[in-house]
């Protein structure tokens, strides 16, 4: 798609491709002017083009555009009416007043938990650094049960209601998806195999770290579990994933049994789930739990700045788990010291799953 | 016919799995169940679809079927599935979710 102000392809400007009936620089207005509503309307279908999707630098210019002062959040949540289309009709708009509905609430309201984890104690605004729009669609197809980011936004279903129920009822599983989103744009780890896995297990890491600060919890007194809440009654499990006890959250007739290892010896070798990326997550996530709970007072405070930082500025696409770990060290030391309590604390927490650095 | 499926990935990870065969189902069941084999057109399917960069999240279907000599076992993930294909997903994504297991005789 061409910019405003380009020349398109047969010289003319402003060309605007065959299912835009509003031109660009109308749009932009829109978005940067509009009400809520229309600006989320606007920036949709600004961003929906096939030919955008995925260019970063094109996206950015359009960011510029409609930039907000650092800080604001901009939540619209959409339904998707149990169909697959996305992403669905606008329902709640930042500021609008609460829906009827129970998981649309739960979406806003988890995005922003999320938003405000990363920005007042990391300083990131938003997924991108730039105060990207925090969109999501609930009620997408019938009894799915699962979430998932889609690249662009976060996608919630509703559950089966037998297995599980719907899947914003756990703002860890939203600050899950919405971490997707900052890997995106920050380490990027390939979804397969070891750099998958840690790419699930950052997910873990700062969804569980949304709920805690919610709740002002410590590393002691935090459950450490992954989708509480999330398992239909009936079913004989707590919780998706244990980050302190990998292993152990469910063992039920039909879902199984819990198969997360928590330790490297366990390693599961699988073809499944792109090399076992949701099992494997169990060390890493353990191995973040061992140094929360050696640090003491809040979790997000040490543990989850030195994750954060290794994230953002160490880890690469093919980092596998000793990777990490010897990256983490590294920040540790870079944030407290050479043979500071805190690097020690997190060498004794990847050293309790099998990865001495 | 024999059909094994199994779902895996997706948020909770959870590894999803039914074997269905038409000597042991109810005969309306078993009809179903060739029908929704045949429109879903399997045995022309490609053997696998990888995803160029896999969606976080998103489910991995395996999908394997025995019809006399004939053996095919397709996989995907969710964000590839053809059209032709999701009646049948659906199909056995319930039959695995309320615990329909393989009859031995």
């Amino acid at each position: 798609m061409v910019m405003p102000g380009e020349r398109g392809a047969n010289g003319s400007s402003n060309f605007c491709p065959i299912y835009c009936i509003v031109p660009p620089h109308m749009l932009k207005e829109i978005a940067r002017r509009g009400s809520a509503r229309q600006q989320a309307w606007a920036w949709q279908t600004l961003t929906l083009s096939e030919q955008m999707r995925g260019q970063r630098q094109a996206l950015s210019v359009i960011a510029a555009m409609g930039t907000t002062a650092t800080g604001t959040k901009r939540r619209t949540v959409y339904d998707a009416g149990n169909g697959s289309t996305l992403p669905g009709r606008l329902v709640r708009g930042e500021g609008d007043p609460k829906s009827k509905d129970v998981g649309v609430n739960e979406a806003y309201d988890g995005a922003g938990a999320t938003y405000d984890l990363y920005f007042k104690v990391y300083g990131r605004n938003s997924i991108d650094e730039r105060g990207m729009r925090l969109d999501s669609t609930v009620h997408y197809g019938r009894k799915y049960d699962n979430a998932f980011w889609n690249g662009q936004q976060m996608v919630y279903g509703d559950g089966d209601g037998e297995l599980f129920n719907r899947f914003t009822i756990a703002i860890d599983v939203i600050g899950h998806e919405l971490t997707h989103g900052v890997t995106e744009y920050e380490a990027g780890m390939e979804y397969h195999d070891q750099p998958g896995a840690l790419n699930e297990s950052f997910s873990d890491v700062f969804g569980s770290l949304v709920k805690q600060y919610k709740r002002r919890q410590t590393a002691k007194g935090a459950d450490w579990l992954i989708g509480k809440g999330l398992l239909a009654p009936g079913v004989k499990g707590k919780a998706l994933r244990s980050m302190k006890e990998p292993g152990t959250a469910y063992d039920d007739d039909v879902l199984g049994k819990d198969p997360q290892p928590g330790h490297m010896k366990d390693y599961v070798k699988v073809h499944d789930d792109n090399g076992g990326v949701h099992i494997n997550s169990g060390i890493p996530n353990r191995a973040f739990y061992e140094t929360a709970i050696r640090l003491g007072g809040n979790a997000w405070t040490k543990a989850g700045e030195i994750w954060y930082v290794t994230l953002r500025d160490k880890l690469r696409p093919t980092s596998s788990f000793s990777d990490a770990a010897r990256w983490i060290v590294a920040v540790a030391k870079d944030l407290y010291g050479a043979g500071s309590l805190e690097q020690r604390a997190v060498r004794e927490g990847w050293a309790a799953v099998g990865i001495r650095v | 016919m024999k059909v094994q499926f199994a779902r895996t990935g997706g948020v909770a990870g959870i590894r999803l799995t039914v074997t269905l065969d038409t000597e042991t189902l109810p005969p309306a069941e078993a009809d179903r169940l060739r029908r929704l084999v045949a429109a879903a057109r399997l045995f022309d399917q490609p053997a696998s679809r990888p995803s160029p960069a896999p969606e976080t999240d998103r489910f991995q279907y395996q999908v394997t079927v025995e019809d006399g000599s004939r053996i095919k076992k397709v996989e995907m993930d969710e964000s590839s599935v053809p059209g032709t294909f999701r009646p049948l997903l659906d199909y056995l994504i319930d039959s695995a979710r309320t615990g329909r297991k393989i009859k031995r005789s």
